[in-house]
C-alpha cells in the first residue's frame, strides 16, 4: 500500500468507543461547517468536545462519585440530623437544654473566629452543631464542649470534652509500702480530678455517633511527651513499642496536654462554683477536690492591649499576654496535675528490722503552674514568645482577639467581650525545641529457656516409626471389626 | 478563585472576610501596574508578631514573580537571593518575625589573608575595625529569608493533575489546557495522576496509561521519596474532591474537584519544614 493508504488505514482503526479518528475528524469538520464559526481554528476543541460528547457513548458516570455502603450509611445518618424530625433514632423533641444553647451558639463563635482567620468550613460546623446536639440527647451530661479537631491520614477526629452528671467510682489506691519494697507505679487520677476532669468523645464522621475515650494514666502522659507520630485514623491501632498503648491512649494523652496547656481565658472571666460542703467529713481521708468554674457575671469584657506586633513588649512579663490567663491546671512532669507521694508504711516494732533496709528518701512534690497564671509567663522555644496574639484591622476597638499557641501548632483562642473559644486544628502534635530523638526499645528480655539441642531422627527412624503406627492403627480397626462381627 | 479557596477551610487554612476583600481590590490593581498575566494566591506564612501574605504572578514571558504584604492591599515585589543567601537561610530553623528588615546574623566569613606589610601595626588595627563596620555577607534579612523559603516550598508544592497543563511538542511551551474538563473519580483518587510544576528531575513515569509526551512531561508525586516529601491524599465525598496534604510541609493543601476543572494549592503555615518527618509517618 501507498503512503496515503496506510495513513487512511490507520486514521480509521476503530478506538475504545468504537469511534475512530478518522470519522470523528470528518463529523468535527462538518460541524464547524453547519455552525459557520467565526474562527474555526480557535474552536477546534471545542467543537470536537460537543461532538465526542454527542456520541452518548461517554463513561465519567454521574456527578456525585462513587458511594460505598459506609458512606451511603454515613449520609443517611446526617440526614437525619438535619431533619430533625422525631424519628426511631433521634427522641421525640425536648425542651431547649442549656447544654444546647452553647451547641447553638458556636455557629456564631466559629463565624466571630473567622472574621480573625480562624475556623472550619461553614457547612462543618454545622454539621458539627446538629452532632453535639444528638450526643447532648442521648447522654446525661452536664456541659459539652467542641474541644477542636485533628488531622489523621484518613478521617479527622473531632472531640468533645464533656462533663458527665455521674462521674465514676475512684480507683484503688496502691496499699502503702514498706521500706525495700519497689514502688509501685503512680496512679491515675479519679474521675472528676486533674487530667480525668473531663470525659472525651471523638467522631471521624460526624453523623452524631461518638466515641468515649478511656481515662488517662500518667504513665501514658509520660510516654506520649517522648512519641512523635501523625495519627493514622484507627483508634485501635497498635502503635510502635515504644508506646505502650493504643491509638485512642495516645490521643488520649494528647488532648490532655493539649487542653491543659492551650485551654485559656481573660483574667478574671471566671469564678469558682461555691459548691454546698456536706457535713460528716471523714478526716482519714485525704480528699482531692478539684474546683469547677463557670463565667463570671461581674466581668467587663476583655479590652485589646497595645503591643502586641512588637518584639519588645511580647516578651514581657507585663506583656500584651498578662491578661490572658490559663484556665486548666498544668500537668506536673509526674503525669498528674496533683501530686502523687508515694506512701511508706513504716516498720512495726515486732517485726525484727533488717539491716539491709534502705530507708526511703522523702519525695519533694513536684509543683506546677496554679490555675490562672498569666499566660506572658510561658516560655517558648528559643527565647520566642509562646503566644502570638493577633485582631482584625478593620473592626478597631470591637475585634475579636485570637492568641495561638507556638508550642502547640494549631491551638488557639478567640475572645470577644466575655466569650472565649478555645479551639485546637492541628495535627496533634508538640513543636519540639530541638530535633526529635525517639525513645530507646525496651531492651531485649533475657531468654528464660535455651532451647535444648536435639538430634533429628533419620529417614529410617521416621519410616519405622510411621509403619509402626500404620501396623497399631490397622490392628485396632482389624478388633473394630471382630468386635462387630461378634 | 478566591471563592475555591472554602474547599480548603476544612483544614484550617481560612481567609478572614478582610483579607478577602482586600484580595480581590488590590490583586486586579497589582496585576495591571506589574504587567503580569494572572496572579495568584499563594498562601500566608504566619510569623510571630506578623502575618505575610503571599501571591504569585506570571509575567508573559512564563517567568513568575511572587510578592508580599501584610495587610493584602500594600505589596512589596519578593527580593531576589543568592547562592550565599540560601545556604545562610538554610541553617534558620527559628519561627519567622514578621519584620522584612530583620536580620538574622550569620557566621562570620574568615578573614582574607592579608599581605604582608612592612609597616607598623596602625594599619592593621584600621583595617580591623573596617572589618567590624563592614555588613557581614553571611547575615540574611527576613524578607530574604522569606524568598528562599518560598522557593523551596513552591518548589515542592505546585501540584496540577494530569492534563491540566500541555506541551506543545513544537515549541515547548507550556500551556494551559482549554480542553480540561477535570479527572474522573478512580484517577482522582490515584497519586500518580498528579505532577509537579517544575523542570522534570527524574525519567521514570508513572500513569498507566500511553505515554503522551505532550501531557507527561513532569515529574509525578508517586516518584517523591517518602522519607522526603510525604504525601498524603484523602477523599472527601461530601464535596467530592480530594484533599492532598504534604507532611513535609504542615500547613500546604491541594485540593482537586472531581470531574471539574477546578484545582488549587495553598499554604497556609510558619515557613518551617517538618524535619522529623522520618519518626512520625
Amino acid at each position: 500500500m501507498n503512503i496515503s493508504e496506510t495513513a487512511r488505514a490507520y486514521l480509521s482503526e476503530p478506538g475504545a468507543d468504537g469511534m475512530s479518528l478518522y470519522q470523528h475528524l470528518y463529523r468535527t469538520f462538518l460541524y464547524l461547517a453547519e455552525n459557520n464559526f467565526s474562527d474555526p481554528y480557535a474552536s477546534f476543541e471545542t467543537a470536537s468536545q460537543e461532538v465526542k460528547a454527542s456520541y452518548g457513548l461517554s463513561k465519567s458516570g454521574g456527578s456525585f462519585g462513587e458511594l460505598s455502603d459506609e458512606k451511603i450509611e454515613a449520609f443517611i445518618k446526617k440526614c437525619e440530623l438535619l431533619a430533625l424530625q422525631p424519628t426511631p433514632t433521634i427522641p421525640e423533641t425536648l425542651p431547649l437544654l442549656k447544654q444546647e444553647k452553647v451547641i447553638t451558639e458556636l455557629i456564631d463563635t466559629f463565624s466571630l473566629a473567622r472574621s480573625v482567620g480562624k475556623g472550619l468550613m461553614n457547612e462543618e460546623v454545622l454539621s458539627l452543631t446538629l452532632s453535639m446536639k444528638k450526643f447532648v440527647r442521648f447522654h446525661d451530661v452536664n456541659q459539652v464542649r467542641f474541644v477542636g479537631k485533628i488531622f489523621t491520614s484518613i478521617n479527622p477526629y473531632y472531640i468533645l470534652e464533656v462533663k458527665p452528671k455521674e462521674q465514676g467510682e475512684a480507683f484503688e489506691k496502691p496499699a502503702p509500702i514498706k521500706p525495700g519494697e519497689t514502688k509501685p507505679p503512680v496512679p491515675k487520677e479519679d474521675p472528676g480530678i486533674g487530667c480525668n476532669k473531663f470525659v472525651y468523645y471523638v467522631s471521624t464522621e460526624l453523623t452524631g455517633e461518638w466515641i468515649k475515650l478511656p481515662h488517662t494514666t500518667p504513665q501514658l502522659i509520660q510516654a506520649a511527651r517522648g512519641y512523635l507520630s501523625f495519627f493514622t485514623g484507627e483508634l485501635e491501632k497498635n502503635l510502635s513499642p515504644s508506646f505502650p498503648g493504643l491509638e485512642k491512649d495516645f490521643l488520649r494523652a494528647q488532648l490532655s496536654r493539649i487542653v491543659h496547656a492551650t485551654t485559656v481565658c481573660p483574667s478574671d472571666s471566671l469564678i469558682e462554683v461555691e459548691i454546698e460542703e456536706e457535713e460528716e467529713e471523714d478526716e482519714d481521708e485525704e480528699k482531692i477536690t478539684d474546683p469547677d468554674y463557670e463565667q463570671n457575671p461581674d466581668f467587663e469584657g476583655f479590652e485589646i492591649p497595645e503591643g502586641f506586633d512588637d518584639p519588645e513588649t511580647m516578651n514581657d512579663e507585663d506583656g500584651p499576654m498578662v491578661n490572658i490567663t490559663h484556665a486548666r491546671m498544668e500537668i506536673l512532669p509526674q503525669g498528674r496535675c496533683f501530686f502523687y507521694a508515694t506512701k511508706y508504711k513504716e516498720p512495726d516494732e515486732d517485726e525484727e528490722e533488717e539491716e539491709d533496709v534502705i530507708e526511703p528518701e522523702e519525695e519533694e512534690p513536684e509543683e506546677g503552674k496554679e490555675i490562672f497564671t498569666p499566660c506572658s509567663q510561658d516560655e517558648g522555644i528559643k527565647g520566642d514568645p509562646a503566644w502570638c496574639m493577633r485582631v482584625c484591622q478593620s473592626q478597631s476597638t470591637s475585634s475579636p482577639v485570637v492568641v495561638t499557641s507556638n508550642l502547640w501548632n494549631g491551638a488557639f483562642a478567640v475572645v470577644h467581650g466575655s466569650n472565649t473559644l478555645n479551639c485546637y486544628i492541628g495535627w496533634g502534635q508538640k513543636a519540639q525545641k530541638v530535633a526529635f530523638c525517639p525513645a530507646p526499645l525496651p531492651a531485649m528480655t533475657k531468654m528464660t529457656w535455651l532451647p535444648s539441642e536435639e538430634k533429628d531422627p533419620t529417614v529410617r527412624e521416621e519410616q519405622d516409626y510411621e509403619d509402626a503406627l500404620r501396623e497399631r492403627a490397622e490392628k485396632e480397626i482389624d478388633s473394630e471389626e471382630e468386635e462387630e462381627e461378634d | 478563585m478566591i471563592h475555591d479557596l472554602e474547599l480548603l477551610e476544612t483544614y484550617g487554612c481560612v481567609l478572614s472576610p478582610e483579607h478577602k476583600a482586600a484580595l480581590r481590590l488590590s490583586l486586579p490593581i497589582l496585576r495591571d501596574s506589574y504587567h503580569l498575566v494572572d496572579v495568584k494566591f499563594w498562601g500566608k506564612i504566619s510569623g510571630l508578631y506578623k502575618d505575610y501574605f503571599i501571591v504569585e504572578g506570571k509575567t508573559k514571558n512564563s517567568e513568575k514573580q511572587a510578592f508580599y504584604s501584610h495587610n493584602c492591599m500594600d505589596w512589596v515585589m519578593m527580593p531576589q537571593f543568592s547562592e550565599v543567601n540560601a545556604q545562610n537561610a538554610k541553617m534558620i530553623d527559628v519561627p519567622f518575625r514578621g519584620d522584612p528588615s530583620y536580620i538574622y546574623p550569620g557566621p562570620k566569613p574568615e578573614p582574607e589573608p592579608k599581605p604582608e606589610k612592612e609597616e607598623g601595626e596602625e594599619e592593621e588595627e584600621e583595617e580591623e575595625e573596617e572589618d567590624e563596620d563592614k555588613p557581614n555577607p553571611n547575615d540574611v534579612t527576613e524578607a530574604v529569608r522569606l524568598a528562599y523559603v518560598f522557593s523551596l516550598i513552591s518548589y515542592d508544592n505546585d501540584i496540577v493533575p494530569r492534563g491540566a497543563l500541555i506541551k506543545d511538542l513544537v515549541s515547548d511551551i507550556v500551556r494551559q489546557n482549554p480542553t480540561y474538563n477535570g479527572l474522573p473519580l478512580e484517577k482522582c483518587k490515584d497519586l500518580g495522576y498528579y505532577f509537579h510544576n517544575r523542570e522534570k528531575t527524574s525519567t521514570a513515569s508513572s500513569a498507566q496509561t500511553q505515554l503522551d509526551a505532550a501531557v507527561e512531561f513532569m515529574d509525578s508525586l508517586v516518584l517523591d521519596d517518602a522519607l522526603t516529601s510525604s504525601w498524603n491524599l484523602n477523599y472527601d465525598s461530601v464535596r467530592n474532591c480530594i484533599y492532598i496534604v504534604n507532611l513535609k510541609w504542615p500547613g500546604f493543601v491541594f485540593s482537586n474537584v472531581v470531574n471539574s476543572s477546578v484545582y488549587l494549592g495553598c499554604y497556609f503555615g510558619d515557613g518551617l519544614a517538618n524535619r522529623d518527618l522520618a519518626f512520625m509517618i
